[in-house]
């Protein structure tokens, strides 16, 4: 090696390490996301749940979301009660649970067993302060109840919903990608609104309003994800303007919530 | 197909043109974004949008001119932006210059090629600490010149930092590396 060459070396090495050349091949991407992105580009708009804070459709929800709230401040931020209220709530609630880098946040949401089906939920999320708040509504034109689990970090999202697959359900039509080796359908280049912005409180917690609702506010996004597969009896969909990578990531990542909670904040490989 | 060939087709419009361009900077693009953002997915996504935005932009191209240069600014500035983006709990400001002088000192010291590999490992690893104390236009600055190959007035001309702070540290380490040279002799 040239003694001049050493500065690039070492630079050359670092790379390598992070991104090595081999495993770089970007063209089924790119050509996947122009192809895509002229025939699929339209504007997604999801305002019908969250919009204003609390037009939800089931009453159910409003009790879900104080009690998530209270969750979140108890079980993140007020140590000595956490196992109190994972008590209290753990009798009558479906438990999500979830790190941050500051703290584990644990959010319960009332389940009469209409679901019908243990949900999933990440255990992977990019690092970082994300909240998450939990929704349960029937599905007014597929019928059967629906969990929605919306994350949500400054401008980004992620809204992961989950049913019972309908008899002879099939996936839409569009990308065929793999989630675990289960076919999935993947629409990318979306744009549109989605109101899921959560403001965060200081200390990272939820910031309600005095009234005790929580102010949402939308997000608008122009390079957003779908992707639709089913696991067993449950068909899932995300919806994110993250990365397509940690898309499929966090896809990959689901578990039972009650086999396994927790851990949802892991480091990048 | 050569490199003018693929940009005659992006300008009429057919995407495959840019299968030869993707392959051929593809490797050289993510690792410049992978040292400057420190993140291999966030280097992705930077590099997959310049290459989709070198398609839209094409007409502006002008063809008498390299593509790699226009390309490579683009993935640049735009992992900076991701760099600063996801690493707001590092200090942004420019005025790191103890931090971006010692990566300089380091990068002229090391003159020699590492004898085993023992000491090659730690060589790099002491070099990636030290990088990622930089800021990322810094980080930027030190991949262009000494990732990239660029010329200092290239360097220079895409870094907005303190006019004069790239080319009086790389002067002083050009320098210090022709003082080391001339002992080895």
């Amino acid at each position: 090696m040239k003694k001049e060459n050493q500065t690039h070396w070492i630079l050359q090495e670092i790379a390598e390490e992070r991104s090595p050349g081999n495993t770089i091949n970007l063209w089924p991407q790119i050509k996947s996301r122009h192809v895509l992105g002229a025939k699929e580009r339209h504007i997604v708009t999801q305002t019908k749940n969250l919009k204003g804070g609390f037009s939800m459709k089931k009453s159910l929800l409003h009790a879900a979301i104080m009690l998530s709230l209270i969750a979140i401040a108890a079980t993140a931020f007020i140590p000595t009660v956490r196992a109190q209220v994972i008590d209290w709530i753990s009798g009558q609630t479906t438990v999500f649970s979830f790190m941050t880098p500051h703290s584990k946040v644990t959010v319960g949401l009332f389940s009469d067993g209409s679901w019908g089906f243990v949900p999933l939920s990440p255990t992977y999320l990019p690092i970082g302060d994300w909240v998450m708040v939990p929704d349960s509504y029937k599905d007014e034109v597929t019928g059967p109840d629906t969990l929605k689990l919306i994350f949500n970090k400054d401008n980004k999202f992620l809204i992961l919903t989950e049913r019972k697959a309908l008899t002879g359900e099939t996936l839409p039509v569009g990308d065929s990608v793999k989630v675990n080796d289960q076919p999935a359908v993947l629409f990318t280049g979306l744009s549109g609104e989605i109101a899921a912005s959560i403001p965060l409180a200081k200390d990272g917690g939820v910031q309600p309003e005095p009234s005790g609702q929580v102010n949402i506010n939308p997000v608008r996004y122009t390079d957003g994800v779908r992707l639709t597969w089913q696991v067993g009896e449950i068909r899932l969909e995300i919806l994110s303007n993250l990365p397509l990578r940690q898309v499929m990531k966090i896809a990959a990542s689901l578990q039972l919530v009650e086999t396994e909670p927790a851990q949802m904040t892991t480091p990048e490989p | 197909m050569d490199e003018a060939q693929a940009i005659t087709q992006l300008k009429a419009g057919d995407i495959s043109g840019l299968q030869m361009l993707v392959e051929t900077y593809q490797i050289e693009a993510i690792q410049a974004a992978c040292l400057i953002t420190g993140d291999r997915a966030t280097a992705e996504d930077v590099v997959q949008d310049a290459f989709l935005r070198a398609f839209d932009k094409i007409q502006g191209f002008d063809e008498t001119r390299q593509f790699r240069p226009w390309f490579v600014r683009m993935v640049v500035n735009d992992s900076i932006k991701a760099a600063i983006r996801q690493s707001r709990q590092i200090s942004l400001k420019d005025d790191g210059e103890a931090d971006y002088k010692t990566v300089l000192q380091k990068l002229t010291e090391y003159i020699r090629e590492p004898e085993d590999a023992f000491e090659q490992k730690e060589l790099v690893t002491e070099m990636r600490q030290a990088i990622a104390r930089l800021s990322p236009s810094q980080r930027a600055a030190v991949v262009l010149h000494y990732f990239l190959n660029m010329s200092t007035a290239e360097s220079a001309g895409q870094l907005n930092c303190a006019p004069g702070t790239l080319r009086w540290h790389l002067s002083v380490a050009r320098a210090r590396l022709r003082s080391l040279l001339a002992s080895l002799k």
